[in-house]
Formats: C-alpha cells, sequence, structure tokens
C-alpha cells in the first residue's frame, strides 16, 4: 500500500449543531490498536489519514473498520464497526451522536492561572453565570444569581421593570403548551398563529393608557418590524411584534450596535416558545400563567453577544482560565441537578441529565457547546501543555494487590498520586520523575492510569479551586472487570418490557481490550423450572459495550426478561443476573375514597349523619383500579400503599385470611370489578383516634412494582372534617350479681362489667364514669317482690335526683343531675329490657363472650341503649343506634339488620361477620 | 333535728300490676320536686281527702305498663301532692276503681341523730331515735344519704328498720365536713334530721384504661390510640391535666385523655395510665398488651436506585447504537 487512505465526515447532535472536539479514532475490526485518529473541527468535520502501510489487505476495498466518536472523557458517543475503505479514496461518512452531547469535564482541572478573573472577561463570567442560573430550579440561589447577572447586563431601558414573567416551552409538539398559549390570548381576545414563534408581552392593566404600548417581543428576526404605539399586540394576527429591545451600549469592540444587530437571531428563537404572563384579574390578582423565568429573553441579545464574547475567549487561546471556570461551572452543574461531580483529577463524568427539560434545551445546547469547545481546544493544545506522560505499565494486566511499574517522564520529582480507574488515588511505593512503582488497589479496573500531581490552588469567585498536572496516562489491562449497566430500552433493572415488541438490551462493562464478555437473553415464566426458559439470545463474544435488539414474545402474562452478563479478563470473573418483568405496565387510579366510623350519627342527631366524630377511630377505604388494555385481565398486584395524615405515614389494615388462613397481597382490576362490598376490594386504613380531629388532608399513595420512576403509581387527596361532638355521658352502676351479696364489684369485676355492657358500643364513650354507688342489692330487690323493675325504679330515683329531694334545701349545691346523663345498671344475670327513657336509666344485661350476635342477651341491651340515647324513638326496631362495634383487626363493621344495627357505610346485604371473627374479636375485647 | 317546712309535698310512690293490686313504696315529705313527673291523661287520679271524704287536691299520675319478660306487666306510679293540713287520707284510683288509699296522719315523725362517729375499723356509725306523734300510726323505716359540700348527696341506705347505720369509709367519697341526714317516714308523713360536720378522707383516683383493653394483641405497624379517664372518689371525671401515660417505665405522653403511640415494637408492653394532678390522690391502673410483627407475604424484593456510573473508563453511551445513522 502506497497510497494514504483518507476518511472524512462531520459529525453532529440530533438538532444539527456540530459535535467539536471529538475523538474520531479508526480501528481494524474489534481490534484494540488504533490505526488512525482526529478531533472534529467546531463544525463537526473530521479528516482521517491511514498513513501507508497501516491498511490492512493491500490496496483493495476492504471492510470492517470500526470507527468510533469519542467525547473528553472517552465516551463513545457513536460507533459505526462497518466501515468500509480504499486505499486512495475518501470515504465521507456522517454520524448523528444522540439527542445529547455528553458534556464532559477535563480528565484534569486545566492550569489555573491566578490572574484567571482578570482574563476572563466579565461577559463571560455572565455566561456561566446565566448557564448556572438557567440550569438551576427557580427560587434557588444560583437562579437569583442568574437573574442578577442578566439584569446587570440588560440596558436601564425601563422596560426591565415592566418585564414580565416568562417562561419556556417548545411549542411545536407540545399541545399542552399550545393549549395553555390559547388560555392566556383567549383572555386577552387575541389570536396567533401556531407556527409562529414569539414572545408575547403584555402590559398591565393598571398601566396608564399613555403608557400603553408594545413592549418587548420578537419574531423571526428577518421581519422583525416596529410597531406603531397604538397596535395593541395582543388582537394582532399573525406576525406580532414590535420594537427590540434595547441593548447594551458597546459590543465587543466599543462600538454602539444598532438595533437590528443586537436582535436575537432566528436560530435561537426557533425552538423555543416564550408567553408571557401576568394577566390581572378585574379584582386585581396576577395570574401567572408560565411560571417561568424572569426576564430571560430580554437579556438574550446579551447573553448572546456574551456567548460570543466567551468563544473569542476560547479562540484567543486564553485557555486555562476559561477551563477552571467552565470546570467549576460543571461542578455547579453537577450540584444543582444532582448528577455527581467530578472526580478531583481523576474520571469525568457525563453531565448531560436527560431529566433536564426540554424549555431549557436551546441554552443547554449552547452552553454545552461552549463546553465543548473549550475542551477541543483544551485537547487540541493537550499535547503542547502535557506534563507528563506515561508510557507503559508493567506487566499491564496485573492483578489487584500486585506491583506494577509505570514508565515515562515528567512525574516530578515529589511523590504525587497515581489513579487507576474505580479506585481512589493510590499512594506508590516508589517515585522517580521516570518511574513510578505502585501496588493495584483491590478495587482498580481496567482502564487508563493517570497521575495525580498537584500544582496549585487558586480562589476563583469565593471558591478555592485546586488545580493539577495535564498528562497523558496509558491503557492497564488489570483490576477486576466491571459490569457498570445493563439496560432494556433505556431503562434499568426491574422497569417494564412490553411484551410483543422490540426491546434493546444495551451493555457496558469494562473489561478492558483483552476482556471477554457474554451475555444470555432468557425468557423466564414465573414459577416454572429454569431449564424450560426460552433463550432469546446469547452470544459470547460481545464487546465490552454495545446493543441488541431482541424481540420479546407476546406473553399473555407476566413473565421475567433475565439478562445474564459474564465478563472475564485475566483477573477475575464477574456475573450479574438482571429481571426486567415482561407485562403491560398498568396505568393505576384512585377510584375513590370513603371515611367511615362505627359512629354513624351523632348521638341525639336526628337521622343518620355523614359527619364523622373527632377523637374517634376511622376508617379509610380506598378503591384502586387497574388498566393494563387487558392484559393479565387487567390486574395488578400493589404492594405500596400508604395514606398520610399529618405527620403519621398508616400502612393498610391487612386483607382477610383466604379459608387456608393466607393473607395476601392486594390486587388491583378494572373500575368495573370493584365491589364494595367484598372487603378485599379495597385498601383500608386505621386512622388512630388522636389524630381524627379538625380539618385534615387524607393523602393516599399506591404503587405496584417496578423501579422508580418506572414503577406504576397513583396518588389521591381528599379534606376530611371531624365533627366534635360531646361524648355520651354514662355513668353505670353494678348490680349485684346472682349471688346477691350486694358486694361492691372488684376493679376488674367493674372493668368486665364495662366491657360487656359496652360491648356493642366499641368505641368507649371517654366520659364513662362509676357511680358513687358499688352496686345495687338486686337479691334483696327480688326477695321483697319488686323485682328487676325496683332496681330500675331505684335507678331512676337516683338520676333524676328524687332520693335525696328531701334534704334537698339542706345542701349548697342540689340536684338536679347532667340532664344528659345516661345511668346504666348492669346486671348479673339477664333481667327484661328495662329503660326509662324519661329518666335515661336502662338496666342491661351482663352478657358472656359466647353468646352470639343474634343472641337477644347481646342485642337487647344495645336496644335498651340505643333507646336511652334517643329517646324520642319509642320504637324499638332499630335504626337508632349511635355506634357499632368495630374489629379493628378485620376491617368490618358489625351489622345486623334484625335488629336495626346498621353501618350506614356499607352497601345494604353485608351480614354479620362469621362466627370464627366474632369469636377473635371477642377475645380482643 | 329539721322540722319539714310548712308548705310541702307529699310524694306518692309505687308500683300497680295489671290486675290492678298495687305495691306501696315508703314516700315523704318534701319542700322540693326534684324532677316533676310526666302527667297522665286522667284514667289514674291520686286524690288527697279530708275527714269527711271531700277531694282537696288531686293529680293525675302517668301509668305506663312496661314488659316484664312474659309475666304481669306493672307500671311505676310516682306522684306528689300538695300536703294540705286538713288531709288526712290519700287515695289512688282508676276511673272509679279505687286501687289504693291510705290514711295520712295529721303530724310528721321527728328524729333526732345521736351519734356520728368512725370506728377503729374505719366505719362510720351513726345512730338516731325517731318517734311518731301518732302511736298508732304506721311504724317508721329510714333513709340515710350523705351530703359533702360541693361534691354532691348520696344515698348511702334506704328502708332501714334499724336505727343504727354503719358505712365503711372506703366507700364514701371524702369531704372535710361531711354531713349525714336521716329521713324518718311512715310512708308518707315524714321528719328528717341532719348531723354534725365529720371528716371524711378523700379516696384515690379512679383510673380506667379504655383503649387499648388488656391482652391486646396489636400489629406492630400500626399506631396504638390510648384513651383513658380518671374519676374522683364522687364519680366526677377529672381534667386530664393530671394523667401522665407510661409505656414500659417510660413517659408517651402527659395531659391527655387521649394519645398515640407509634413505631412499637413487637413483644410484651405495659401501658401504665396514673393520675398525678391534684384534686384526688394518686392513682394508677395498668393493662399489659402485646405488639406482634404482622405476617404478611413477601413484597416484592426492595428497589435499589439506579446504578450510579461509577467508571473509570466511559464506554458506550447507551442510546449510541440506535441513534447511529451512516452514510457513505
Amino acid at each position: 500500500m502506497t497510497q494514504t487512505a483518507r476518511f472524512t465526515g462531520r459529525v453532529v447532535l440530533d438538532s444539527g449543531a456540530p459535535a467539536y472536539g471529538c475523538r474520531v479514532t479508526l480501528r481494524v475490526g474489534e481490534t484494540p490498536h488504533v490505526i488512525a485518529e482526529a478531533f472534529t473541527a467546531a463544525s463537526g468535520e473530521f479528516v482521517l489519514h491511514v498513513p501507508p502501510g497501516r491498511m490492512p489487505m493491500g490496496e483493495d476495498a476492504v471492510g470492517g473498520f470500526t470507527l468510533e466518536v469519542i467525547d473528553g472523557t472517552g465516551t463513545v458517543l457513536a460507533k459505526d464497526d462497518d466501515v468500509t475503505a480504499r486505499a486512495g479514496q475518501t470515504t465521507r461518512l456522517h454520524y448523528t451522536a444522540g439527542r445529547r452531547a455528553l458534556v464532559t469535564l477535563p480528565v484534569a482541572l486545566p492550569l489555573l492561572q491566578t490572574h484567571a478573573a482578570s482574563i476572563i472577561r466579565p461577559e463571560a463570567l455572565a455566561v456561566i453565570e446565566a448557564a448556572l442560573g438557567l440550569l438551576a430550579p427557580q427560587g434557588s440561589p444560583t437562579h437569583e444569581q442568574y437573574t442578577r447577572a442578566v439584569m446587570r447586563n440588560l440596558p436601564p431601558s425601563g422596560h426591565v421593570s415592566e418585564m414580565l414573567d416568562l417562561s419556556w416551552a417548545a411549542l411545536d409538539g407540545d399541545p399542552r403548551a399550545m393549549s395553555d398559549l390559547r388560555e392566556v390570548l383567549a383572555v386577552q381576545s387575541a389570536t396567533v398563529r401556531r407556527d409562529m414563534p414569539i414572545i408575547l408581552a403584555m402590559r398591565p392593566e393598571t398601566e396608564p393608557e399613555a403608557r400603553r404600548r408594545p413592549k418587548v417581543q420578537y419574531g423571526k428576526p428577518k421581519e422583525t418590524v416596529r410597531v406603531a404605539p397604538k397596535v395593541d399586540p395582543m388582537t394582532t394576527t399573525g406576525r406580532l411584534l414590535a420594537t427590540p429591545p434595547k441593548v447594551d451600549t458597546e459590543d465587543d469592540n466599543g462600538a454602539s450596535p444598532s438595533v437590528h444587530e443586537s436582535a436575537v437571531s432566528t436560530d435561537r428563537l426557533v425552538p423555543v416558545i416564550v408567553a408571557t404572563v401576568r394577566i390581572a384579574r378585574s379584582d386585581g390578582e396576577r395570574i401567572a400563567f408560565f411560571d417561568g423565568l424572569h426576564g430571560l429573553l430580554s437579556g438574550l441579545s446579551t447573553i448572546d453577544r456574551l456567548h460570543r464574547a466567551a468563544l473569542d475567549v476560547i479562540q484567543d487561546r486564553r485557555l486555562a482560565p476559561l477551563r477552571a471556570l467552565l470546570a467549576l461551572l460543571m461542578a455547579e452543574v453537577g450540584d444543582e441537578t444532582g448528577m455527581p461531580l467530578p472526580a478531583p483529577g481523576g474520571t469525568s463524568r457525563p453531565v448531560a441529565d436527560p431529566n433536564l427539560p426540554d424549555l431549557v434545551d436551546p441554552w443547554w445546547a449552547r452552553l454545552q457547546e461552549a463546553v465543548q469547545a473549550a475542551i477541543a481546544a483544551l485537547r487540541v493544545s493537550g499535547s503542547a501543555d502535557t506534563a507528563y506522560r506515561i508510557e507503559g505499565i508493567e506487566p499491564p494486566d496485573a492483578p489487584p494487590g500486585s506491583k506494577v511499574a509505570l514508565r515515562g517522564f515528567g512525574f516530578g520529582d515529589t511523590a504525587a498520586e497515581v489513579v487507576f480507574g474505580g479506585s481512589s488515588p493510590t499512594e506508590p511505593i516508589a517515585w522517580s520523575d521516570e518511574r513510578i512503582e505502585v501496588l493495584v488497589p483491590d478495587s482498580a479496573r481496567p482502564g487508563p492510569v493517570t497521575l495525580r500531581v498537584l500544582e496549585g490552588v487558586v480562589r476563583v469567585q469565593r471558591k478555592l479551586v485546586e488545580y493539577y498536572r495535564e498528562g497523558v496516562g496509558e491503557p492497564f489491562e488489570g483490576g477486576r472487570p466491571q459490569i457498570h449497566a445493563v439496560l432494556a430500552d433505556g431503562r434499568a433493572e426491574g422497569a417494564w418490557v412490553r411484551p410483543g415488541e422490540p426491546v434493546a438490551i444495551s451493555w457496558t462493562t469494562i473489561a478492558g481490550e483483552t476482556g471477554h464478555v457474554e451475555m444470555q437473553v432468557r425468557l423466564h415464566k414465573r414459577g416454572s423450572s429454569p431449564e424450560r426458559d426460552l433463550v432469546l439470545f446469547s452470544d459470547g463474544g460481545l464487546p465490552a459495550s454495545g446493543s441488541r435488539i431482541l424481540a420479546v414474545p407476546d406473553v399473555d402474562e407476566e413473565q421475567d426478561l433475565i439478562v445474564r452478563m459474564r465478563v472475564e479478563n485475566a483477573v477475575d470473573v464477574v456475573r450479574r443476573d438482571l429481571t426486567w418483568p415482561v407485562a403491560v405496565a398498568p396505568a393505576l387510579s384512585v377510584e375513590g375514597i370513603e371515611v367511615t366510623q362505627g359512629i354513624q350519627r351523632a348521638p341525639g342527631a336526628a337521622g343518620p349523619a355523614v359527619t364523622t366524630i373527632a377523637g374517634k377511630d376511622t376508617l379509610v377505604r380506598v378503591y384502586v383500579s387497574s388498566d393494563r388494555g387487558g392484559f393479565q385481565d387487567d390486574r395488578t398486584t400493589i404492594d405500596r400503599a400508604v395514606l398520610r395524615v399529618g405527620d403519621l405515614a398508616l400502612p393498610p389494615l391487612p386483607l382477610p385470611p383466604d379459608e387456608d388462613g393466607v393473607v395476601h397481597p392486594f390486587v388491583a382490576g378494572r373500575p368495573s370489578a370493584i365491589d364494595r362490598s367484598r372487603d378485599d376490594h379495597a385498601l383500608v386504613f386505621r386512622v388512630p383516634a388522636p389524630m381524627c380531629q379538625g380539618t385534615r388532608e387524607l393523602h393516599v399513595e399506591v404503587g405496584a412494582a417496578g423501579r422508580p420512576p418506572h414503577a406504576p403509581s397513583a396518588e389521591a387527596r381528599l379534606t376530611w372534617t371531624w365533627t366534635s361532638v360531646r361524648p355520651v355521658p354514662i355513668r353505670y352502676v353494678r348490680v349485684a350479681g346472682p349471688d346477691g351479696t350486694g358486694r361492691p364489684p372488684s376493679h376488674d369485676a367493674v372493668r368486665f362489667t364495662l366491657l360487656r355492657a359496652f360491648d356493642l358500643l366499641p368505641s368507649p364513650p371517654d366520659d364513662v364514669g362509676p357511680a358513687w354507688m358499688g352496686g345495687l342489692d338486686a337479691r334483696s330487690a327480688e326477695e321483697d317482690g319488686r323485682g328487676w323493675s325496683g332496681v330500675l325504679d331505684e335507678l331512676s330515683d337516683h338520676h333524676d335526683g328524687s332520693a335525696w329531694e328531701w334534704i334537698a334545701s339542706e345542701v349548697t349545691s342540689p340536684p338536679p343531675d347532667d340532664p344528659h346523663l345516661i345511668w346504666i345498671g348492669v346486671t348479673g344475670h339477664l333481667p327484661a329490657d328495662q329503660v326509662d327513657a324519661d329518666t335515661r336509666t336502662v338496666l342491661a344485661g351482663i352478657t358472656t363472650p359466647e353468646a352470639g350476635p343474634h343472641d337477644p342477651t347481646r342485642t337487647a341491651p344495645a336496644r335498651a341503649i340505643a333507646h336511652t340515647i334517643a329517646p324520642s324513638t319509642h320504637a324499638l326496631d332499630g335504626q337508632r343506634i349511635a355506634d357499632v362495634p368495630l374489629d379493628p383487626h378485620w376491617v368490618r363493621t358489625v351489622v345486623d339488620p334484625d335488629h336495626g344495627i346498621h353501618d350506614l357505610s356499607l352497601p345494604p346485604g353485608v351480614a354479620w361477620i362469621g362466627a370464627e371473627r366474632w369469636h377473635r374479636l371477642i377475645e380482643r375485647m | 333535728m329539721t322540722s319539714p317546712p310548712s308548705h310541702t309535698w307529699i310524694r306518692y310512690a309505687g308500683r300497680v300490676w295489671e290486675d290492678l293490686s298495687f305495691e306501696a313504696e315508703a314516700g315523704w315529705q318534701t319542700d322540693t320536686v326534684a324532677r316533676r313527673p310526666p302527667r297522665g291523661d286522667g284514667t289514674w287520679v291520686l286524690e288527697l281527702l279530708d275527714e269527711r271524704g271531700v277531694v282537696i287536691v288531686d293529680t293525675w299520675p302517668a301509668v305506663a305498663f312496661t314488659a316484664s319478660g312474659g309475666r304481669m306487666q306493672s307500671a311505676r306510679v310516682v306522684a306528689y301532692l300538695p300536703a294540705h293540713p286538713a288531709g288526712r287520707s290519700i287515695r289512688l284510683r282508676r276511673r272509679d276503681f279505687v286501687v289504693d288509699t291510705r290514711t295520712l296522719t295529721a303530724a310528721s315523725p321527728e328524729v333526732r341523730i345521736t351519734e356520728v362517729e368512725v370506728t377503729e375499723d374505719r366505719h362510720l356509725r351513726i345512730a338516731w331515735e325517731a318517734s311518731h306523734a301518732d302511736p298508732h300510726g304506721p311504724p317508721l323505716s329510714y333513709r340515710v344519704v350523705y351530703i359533702a359540700p360541693g361534691r354532691g348527696v348520696f344515698p348511702i341506705a334506704r328502708d332501714l328498720t334499724a336505727t343504727v347505720l354503719l358505712v365503711p369509709v372506703a366507700r364514701l367519697p371524702g369531704s372535710l365536713e361531711g354531713r349525714f341526714a336521716v329521713l324518718a317516714t311512715d310512708g308518707l308523713r315524714s321528719g328528717r334530721a341532719v348531723s354534725r360536720p365529720v371528716r371524711v378522707p378523700m379516696h384515690p383516683a379512679r383510673v380506667a384504661i379504655l383503649e387499648p383493653r388488656p391482652a391486646l394483641a396489636w400489629p406492630a405497624d400500626q399506631p396504638l390510640t390510648l384513651r383513658g379517664v380518671a374519676h374522683d372518689d364522687a364519680g366526677r371525671r377529672l381534667d386530664p391535666v393530671g394523667l401522665v401515660w407510661t409505656l414500659d417505665g417510660e413517659p408517651v405522653a402527659r395531659e391527655q385523655h387521649l394519645a398515640l403511640l407509634r413505631d412499637l415494637r413487637p413483644g410484651d408492653h405495659t401501658l401504665v395510665l396514673a393520675w398525678e394532678g391534684a384534686g384526688a390522690p394518686r392513682a394508677e391502673t395498668r393493662v399489659q398488651f402485646k405488639v406482634t410483627r404482622r405476617e404478611l407475604p413477601a413484597p416484592p424484593e426492595p428497589v435499589a436506585p439506579e446504578p450510579e456510573p461509577h467508571r473509570p473508563t466511559p464506554t458506550v453511551a447507551p442510546q449510541t447504537t440506535a441513534t447511529l445513522r451512516l452514510k457513505l
């Protein structure tokens, strides 16, 4: 081969912007040996020359070249493993590097001069500040800093003070933004063309008539026109424009730009729509429709100029301070966006955040370009600035714990640190200017080995920034391999993989040039043997990183896509199994929330009430539905559910066990399948009584399995008020038992009496109190012929005070008693129903736990008590019960339709709980 | 001894059965009617007659029969008649049928308390003497009430025939100046006497834990409601400011009758509610309950965060392959 093969091409972003400063390498097949490399220019173009003698297979056309586009961190932005070339010819290539280029930091912070701040023009600083603010959440300090930076560079035109709130939204393709925009305009009876990228400016309604004139508006710049002051921009259809804003008085050269020269270029505005914003209602309250960045657009032209100024700085090759500032900037961005900060002197990371909203995309892209330009410039100049170079590692594939020697020059005489990939900087064993000996750390990975030699520390804008010596590292094949990431359609393990559709399995490993990567993809049916899995893919000779698109079978029930990765190098073997559920992701919805209590009406109130009583346990039933397009009958297991009440996060009560005593998780289905009479069709939460006060928000969150943010979830909020009602004041007296001794009851006996007496009033009235008497002598009452009715008579006399009325004139605080007080005598054996509604006195029988729910010994006292509480109802046939039992463990409220005891929150047809549950309930009472 | 006031009612009480037989209860003279009974429709009439059988005054008591477990129904009759000095008999009739007639003596009984003492065995001994102006009048019976100034009046004995009463001090609400009143009645006419003040010691508050119930088994992931009350020895509810909740020896809430326990650890627990405020001596009660870890189906594996990119050698970006376009 005597001729040089030449490859030319261009790398662009999806947006069409050139990818500047990327490294383009050409290799033969998957071999590690690079036969040619180049960097993309500012236009994104590159030229690769393959010198004579490096072209394989003589002069014939050959395929199988591998071309990679790599950014500053070594991240492969694009890869083509089937490039065909012929010696003596030029091959044109064109690559799209993806939707966003990955903006990276220099491997080492650049040489930062102590006079950096004086070199960097204030405008460039403003660019950086603006970019920081733009990326920062609104309201954050950084955003405020940005706002100040913009405002500082705005002309004192008087427009600023009237500048309206602005926000960004992509209009095209975003119907919601369009709808919002229409809404804004509708308020003002204006129209706008969909394809018209504009900024709308609105004046405050309170503005005097004389000052009403269009303030700021941008359109397609070539169409920028002046609008007569009397033209109302909001009623203008079509081009909507007016005078562009005034800009700074001088450009970089000190000349005053004309108005039109400072107009914003079209390519900046095209992808962006800006809406304005403050609309005053008739009552004077202002409504912001787009809560966005303040005044950004007003400063766009200024920023645009500043941006160019910053690029000028770069092109002036005053690189070091700018690089330092960019590094600082990116660190700030990392702080603001949650992205990881670069490791000092070590690896750098992508900072493009896929979660960044599109609305910052244009500016973000410009920022990326600026940073990339700086990095590229750094790279270009790197060879001249290189302070050290590692030329060899011996042995090149040493395992962790063993000693290696780094050979090269420029290491310096003072020992510093060696940086292996994947580990923190390591102290060397021996260090000289041309040779370093160091132990391979345990966490070392294959990859480049660099040095971390501190050159100095400077203060930049109140921050101390360390900078390190530039240099060139050397690839290392030792260390343990790593499976860095395995994704399905770009999503991590746990995300849903849709059946019947292709899925792209991508992987990123660190195995070094000599590593070995294997992957197997299987479809596993849950509950079946792994031997019966369907193998979708299996390959033992994969590159370190890549992806494969697989067809996922159209299964009709949830199965698992299991990816088994195995990476091996000379040091170690790493395996990893990852699972993605193959299913149609459910759309969960909270169909309804019911709030109920055992109490269904306030004591003494007429009729059933929907109010809930403060200070009583409350049940919240949540109905959840799932829509999976019919997949798996739309059923979804809910594995996360919480009800938040104040600062209390409540888990749901367990579902009732099935016939085998097994408690199953809650399963949501179609909305039409929800049956309110089924206790397993609702998530039930118990809000404890102390939280049931006043008005609170009930916030329900439910979710199904899946890795966030892909896990299906739903939430609902409900504001609920509990009504404070005077508790039922009850005094009780225990009537002596069958033995007729008349002895005062023991504490336990009283408690037993109370529980039995109130076992149909399970939310105990908190004003229950004992009478002063220990007990009435029931036996004597029987013996003197008056029977239990005599006991009731005496209770009535006590209640209404007639028992001591003959001495009333002698006492300072005579009767009567509390007219709302209810006196209850509980007897040792069952008397007939004894009720004196006039004196609100009842004689209730003590029943045994064995008595079933329909046993009249249990229901009769309840009815009697109900009758005393609601004496206006003479019939004892029900609907007047004030409280019904609540089973705290099994969620059921007790209903006794035969005796008119209902929990009105339940639909008709719900019967008593089963005998077994009842027994358990009694045990717990 | 205290004389009956000059203007009084006579309380008439008894029980009438379906067969119109009547069982009399002891009534009395009173100048205060604590609660006027409901007025009937005139079917039943209670009359006060003079010596000649002329009706001086009448009233219509309400008589409502209630079921009595399959047995004969009965109704309580309570009425108050103004005690005109000329009255000599009282008659209860249902329309024209006379159900009960009783003679009303001209004078009322007299009673005098002779002794009020605290015995060595912590009893109050009360003794009295009583006499009837009419030696041929009906026999006397006695009622005794305890008066605790500012706290109430508490009947402690009824239908006594003896003239001595022993009452355990522990059963009486405390008072610095407690007094006893004795009513002597022949069934209609009555006299009363009030003792000298006597000191009755205060008793500890009565504290009750209404929730949780003893031996409760409670799931650990659910907050637990605490509800309790304290009453003084007179049965009055005490302000919650003196309540102290203690769980396993550690105070968990104060000054509230309703409290919340959360993050309970599984195991046995002892909850104590103590009254430590003014108004009653200290008292406490306790319940033991169990917190159990709920046995639920095993949830899916906990969701781990996305693996953090941590790589010394960045490699292929995930989206690269999908977006690669090649033009030759």
